[in-house]
């Protein structure tokens, strides 16, 4: 009876892959949070026969490996924000510049895209900028390329993302 | 068979009760999977197994679904923000296949973003109730604001996403 949980691990870890190749982090985050919790469950079975304690130990370790993969993908964002904001930082309004940003751990796809200012906000001490820029994402030219619109505010000698969370009336399906 | 037709059933009366629950909707189908499986076998691993399998691919079906939903909204309004001049304002509404999320308001362009880059536009919108009567009955609405760039295959939706240090909740 216990190479059943394995099987289904398989299954779950294969679809958790499936998943990943295509980019979809919502499902990379499930199906990491699935595998780990199916595995923790049959780990946990095999060392008590009490279900509510196998249960607890498996929906423990599904909460873990999900909040693992958020936290990468927080990381590899922040990476995004700063090298765009870095780079829109140098131009001035009109001047287009490359951008391009490589994961050290490919949870999302390597990308690469052009940067412009399109016009500076701010008085005294608040410096900020609208800035417009494309991604391209993977190693073919070929793939479509998208535009967007944020803003960047100096903070210090850096320059840091800074569009604010949409309304809560229009979280959709975001969270 | 019996407990999992009964599964089946207990998944379409969730369903039924409509979708305004929809994150809820993975956990409940995940564990009355479970239950089912518990039912077959005293392992609870296996249970656990078919449960949070039930539940991940569940979840990432319902965002999938109301993501496409909000998706039709989007392009709605940058397509019509597309042909519109800066300072027009004009109704908007999306219908969607299936009868949830039929939202309409008002919109207007407020600003033309000309770059070397691409051409976007700054649009102002507001989302009105489905039952509430048009125009005539004075309430004030929250207006939002957005982005929209034309892309290769039109006018897109192009608000970035927040910064990371502002996800908050949202992740």
């Amino acid at each position: 009876m216990t190479f059943l949980p394995v099987r289904s691990t398989t299954i779950v870890l294969a679809i958790g892959a499936l998943g990943a190749l295509s980019g979809c982090s919502s499902f990379l985050q499930q199906g990491a949070g699935a595998v780990a919790g199916v595995g923790g469950a049959a780990v946990a079975a095999s060392v008590t026969s009490d279900a509510a304690v196998a249960t607890g130990i498996g929906v423990g370790v599904q909460s873990l490996a999900q909040a693992g993969v958020q936290r990468a993908q927080k990381a590899v964002h922040t990476t995004l924000q700063d090298q765009i904001a870095a780079v829109a930082g140098g131009l001035a309004v009109g001047e287009v510049g490359n951008w391009e940003v490589v994961h050290p751990v490919p949870i999302e796809p390597a990308s690469r895209g052009e940067v412009t200012v399109s016009r500076t906000v701010g008085a005294r001490s608040l410096d900020c900028r609208e800035i417009v820029f494309s991604v391209e994402n993977g190693p073919r030219a070929e793939n479509s390329k998208g535009f967007y619109v944020a803003m960047i505010c100096r903070d210090g000698a850096r320059w840091k993302w800074a569009s604010a969370e949409p309304a809560t009336e229009r979280w959709g399906s975001l969270q | 068979m019996r407990t999992l037709r009964l599964a089946a059933r207990a998944i379409m009366a969730t369903a039924a009760l409509g979708l305004s629950a929809c994150s809820t909707v993975g956990g409940l189908a995940g564990t009355v999977a479970g239950v089912a499986t518990g039912s077959f076998t005293s392992n609870p691993a296996i249970g656990i197994a078919v449960s949070v399998s039930v539940k991940a691919a569940t979840d990432a079906g319902m965002k999938n679904l109301l993501r496409s939903l909000q998706k039709d909204e989007q392009d709605e309004i940058a397509a019509l923000a597309g042909t519109m001049r800066e300072g027009e304002v004009r109704p908007w509404q999306v219908r969607h296949k299936i009868p949830y999320g039929n939202n309409q308001g008002d919109m207007q362009v407020t600003r033309s973003i000309i770059t070397p880059l691409a051409s976007c536009k700054e649009v102002m919108f507001t989302v009105n109730d489905a039952k509430a009567a048009r125009d005539s009955d004075g309430a004030v609405r929250p207006w939002f604001a957005a982005h929209v760039c034309l892309q290769e295959n039109g006018w897109k939706w192009a608000s970035a996403e927040p910064a990371v240090e502002r996800w908050g909740a949202l992740h």
